[in-house]
């Protein structure tokens, strides 16, 4: 399935306020900002090692828990999948209806309603929204002359900010605004910018500041956490 | 090349082993430019990437599904397309499969197949995963190369059938050990869920008398759905194909 993606903000850059830092350690000077220009930032993948310590449970209630998990979870699955197997198949039923419907209109309903016997209802959408197109032939065959005013190429340049030497940050940003103004596609450069920690914080944090100030800075800065279900592979292919 | 050969025969012992080495490293040279330039010169554009079924979680908590549909072994291994004329195989992923060297015998086969129309077959590549089978191909669909022609699951069953390839025996438990280098997966029309519950059972067995993961689960597949031909994305999951793996 085709993954969803953020949709990155408009220009202007959008910085969130500085972290508050716990009492005993001393603020920042400064919290370098630049214009960003575009780019959306990723965060670069974890590493961890491969023993896990064992979260203790000396009441029992943390054993309970991952049963509670893992049962769930397994039934959930099962029933997502079938879930998502009954909607596409009601899709496929729908679609040629709704492509009959419509057939002439220039008025759309953006749903079909779909009805249980016992009356309850649910609807199939019909979004303005489109996957990429996979068969460039296949289109050009079936929407023949309206292909050109219907269709048109998309694309995105994604620039990874944090890979960019330092110093030439903010001119290359100046620089790149520029060049778009020149060319009029100022409206083509958005930015979106968020202030994140350091690679190197996820380690340095246990030796920088204690558990209770760890604590304390994760209701501000939340490092993410999961609950893997799926130890082994996660794929089956190469 | 040819001073090392001497050497061989002459000192032997460790010496032996460097002329060794140097000969088989001058021997996957040559098989790797060898490679590339079949490549170069004869390998198509990828048709479209392995049909992903989508996750289906474990048979025995999942809700019996309408229609007809027919289940395959989930196999252990690496998914592989090959473009059987020019013995090319890509990965999942649309990438050359880099363990492609493993299964020349089974390419070979496919090859023979061009002629009776396999063009495109998605194929199971068995491989490091456990130490059953390896080098062998399990072929698991044809994909038709004309997008405007869409046979069915049932259809396509049918023409892999006609090709007359050895069925898989390790379903049944069986592993002789000397099977062909390319099989054909077993399939099994589902008419009822108690069938397809005692298949995935069975395959469980089967990974027991085998003693080794060999099975994942099950793969069940819509009778009349069409491959999903499709270059957008990898990861694009098929509604008319749903994995019921072991463990989920």
């Amino acid at each position: 399935m085709p993954r969803t993606k953020a949709k990155p903000e408009p220009a202007a850059a959008i910085l969130t306020e500085v972290a508050p830092v716990p009492p005993t350690t001393p603020a920042p000077a400064v919290l370098r900002k630049v214009s960003l220009a575009g780019f959306a930032v990723q965060t670069p993948a974890s590493k961890s090692t491969k023993s896990y310590p064992l979260l203790p449970d000396p009441e029992g209630q943390v054993a309970e828990l991952v049963t509670a998990i893992l049962d769930h979870s397994a039934q959930a699955e099962a029933l997502e999948g079938a879930l998502e197997l009954e909607k596409s198949e009601l899709i496929a039923i729908a679609k040629p209806f709704y492509f009959a419907h419509h057939a002439g209109q220039h008025v759309l309903a953006s749903s079909i309603e779909a009805r249980a016997a016992d009356g309850r209802v649910v609807r199939v959408g019909f979004s303005n929204s489109y996957r990429g197109v996979s068969d460039e032939a296949a289109l050009l065959r079936l929407a023949g002359e309206h292909t050109e005013r219907f269709f048109k190429q998309s694309f995105e340049i994604k620039i990874k900010g944090d890979v960019i030497p330092e110093a030439a940050v903010e001119p290359l940003l100046a620089e790149l605004q520029a060049l778009f103004a020149r060319h009029g596609a100022t409206a083509a450069l958005v930015a979106k910018a968020v202030i994140k920690p350091t690679k190197e914080r996820h380690t340095a944090r246990h030796t920088l500041f204690n558990a209770a100030q760890n604590q304390q800075l994760d209701k501000v800065v939340p490092v993410s956490a999961s609950v893997k279900t799926k130890l082994g592979r996660g794929g089956d292919d190469e | 090349m040819m001073n090392d050969a001497i050497t061989l025969t002459l000192f032997g012992g460790e010496r032996c082993q460097t002329a060794r080495a140097a000969l088989e490293g001058a021997a996957r040279s040559i098989e790797r430019k060898r490679c590339r330039q079949v490549e170069a010169t004869a390998s198509p554009a990828l048709l479209t990437y392995p049909a992903r079924p989508i996750q289906g979680g474990r048979l025995e908590l999942a809700p019996p599904k309408r229609g007809l549909w027919f289940a395959e072994p989930k196999f252990n291994g690496w998914r592989a397309l090959v473009h059987t004329p020019s013995g090319t195989l890509w990965n999942r992923h649309g990438g050359r499969l880099t363990i492609a060297a493993c299964f020349r015998d089974a390419v070979e086969q496919l090859r023979d197949l061009a002629d009776d129309g396999l063009i495109w077959a998605d194929c199971e590549a068995l491989e490091r995963r456990h130490h059953i089978a390896r080098g062998t191909l399990i072929l698991l669909d044809a994909i038709p190369q004309d997008a405007q022609f869409t046979p069915s699951y049932a259809e396509r069953r049918q023409f892999l059938e006609s090709l007359r390839l050895p069925l898989e025996p390790f379903s049944s438990g069986l592993h002789a050990g000397d099977e062909p280098p390319l099989l054909l997966t077993t399939s099994h029309m589902v008419c009822a869920q108690d069938e397809v519950l005692a298949f995935y059972q069975s395959l469980r067995q089967s990974n027991n008398q085998l003693g080794a993961e060999f099975f994942e689960g099950v793969v069940m597949k819509r009778a009349d759905a069409a491959y999903p031909v499709q270059l957008r994305s990898p990861l694009e999951e098929c509604r008319a194909m749903m994995k019921h793996r072991f463990i989920t």
